[in-house]
């Protein structure tokens, strides 16, 4: 819902990387959701991904933070 | 009646469609969605990766790290700008972190519980992910917006709604940095710098007066 409101009021248009960041980290988080979904018990390879995936999307966010200049 | 509806529905749906000729869409949704579905894929079969408890817990003592860095910052962010998008962003962000926080210590000291932790990991995960991702939807949702700066400082055309149209040729400041500038202009006063611009004001330079060392303190007033 977030991607859905973050296109709709054109916020890619921000020329701000964070804009840029949060972008990525919207579409990881989805599809972090989507494979924790999978995962039917503790530690099997949904729910490691998905914590992985999580962890990939922190930093992107903080990359981009940090390209902004903060 | 019914065939204007039809007509304003059509050219809904085909708005919809120019999205995917939109490159900043492309670039940052769709390439990125390719790989990520090949991980989806993988992730069905459960016996591909078995990870344990040792592995669950530095993994998420990273994502209470990165959490908390991206906290601080947002909220700093917040106050340097007064941004009210950026201080949803930083409190969503904090609270994961306390919350994954607990989710770590929890299910490190009762690493031998395993039936309660069959419970207690996916709960925890689940009220992180539900918080952060409310807080994200009510800061894009409410407390964003393109101003029309940015429209005439990057030539977009308005009436454009796809932003199919955009001409950068003039290097832009975000909106933020554009009203800081406009109030400088206004009213001059010293700027100390700092890396990632902390000290936009005395404000500011107060609050990381607070905690900064007496040879900090010294370099910034410099």
């Amino acid at each position: 819902m977030a991607l859905i409101f973050f296109y709709k009021k054109r916020l890619y248009l921000k020329k701000d990387v964070i804009y840029k960041g949060i972008l990525i980290y919207l579409l990881v988080d989805i599809f972090s959701q989507i494979i924790m979904s999978y995962s039917t018990q503790s530690f099997d390879t949904a729910h490691n991904l998905a914590h992985v995936l999580k962890d990939v999307e922190y930093f992107v966010n903080i990359v981009a933070l940090t390209i902004s200049g903060i | 009646m019914f065939y204007q509806y039809l007509d304003s529905y059509f050219q809904k749906s085909l708005r919809i469609l120019d999205l995917f000729s939109n490159k900043i869409f492309i670039k940052y949704t769709l390439i990125p969605a390719i790989p990520l579905f090949l991980f989806t894929v993988t992730a069905v079969d459960p016996y591909l990766w078995i990870g344990s408890e040792i592995h669950h817990f530095y993994i998420e003592l990273f994502a209470v790290i990165f959490s908390g860095v991206i906290a601080f910052y947002y909220i700093l962010h917040a106050r340097n700008f007064n941004d009210t998008f950026s201080l949803f962003i930083g409190i969503g962000f904090s609270v994961s972190a306390l919350i994954y926080l607990l989710h770590v210590a929890v299910s490190y000291s009762l690493m031998e519980n395993s039936d309660f932790l069959k419970y207690f990991i996916p709960q925890t995960w689940f009220a992180g992910r539900v918080f952060l991702s409310s807080m994200l939807l009510v800061a894009i949702a409410k407390y964003s917006s393109l101003f029309p700066e940015d429209l005439v400082s990057s030539k977009i055309d308005p009436s454009d709604t796809q932003g199919n149209k955009t001409v950068r040729n003039s290097s832009t400041l975000n909106v933020d940095q554009k009203k800081i500038s406009r109030k400088a202009s206004k009213k001059p006063h010293n700027i100390s710098y700092f890396p990632g611009n902390l000290c936009r004001n005395y404000r500011n330079s107060l609050f990381l007066h607070s905690f900064s060392s007496k040879c900090f303190r010294r370099l910034l007033l410099a």
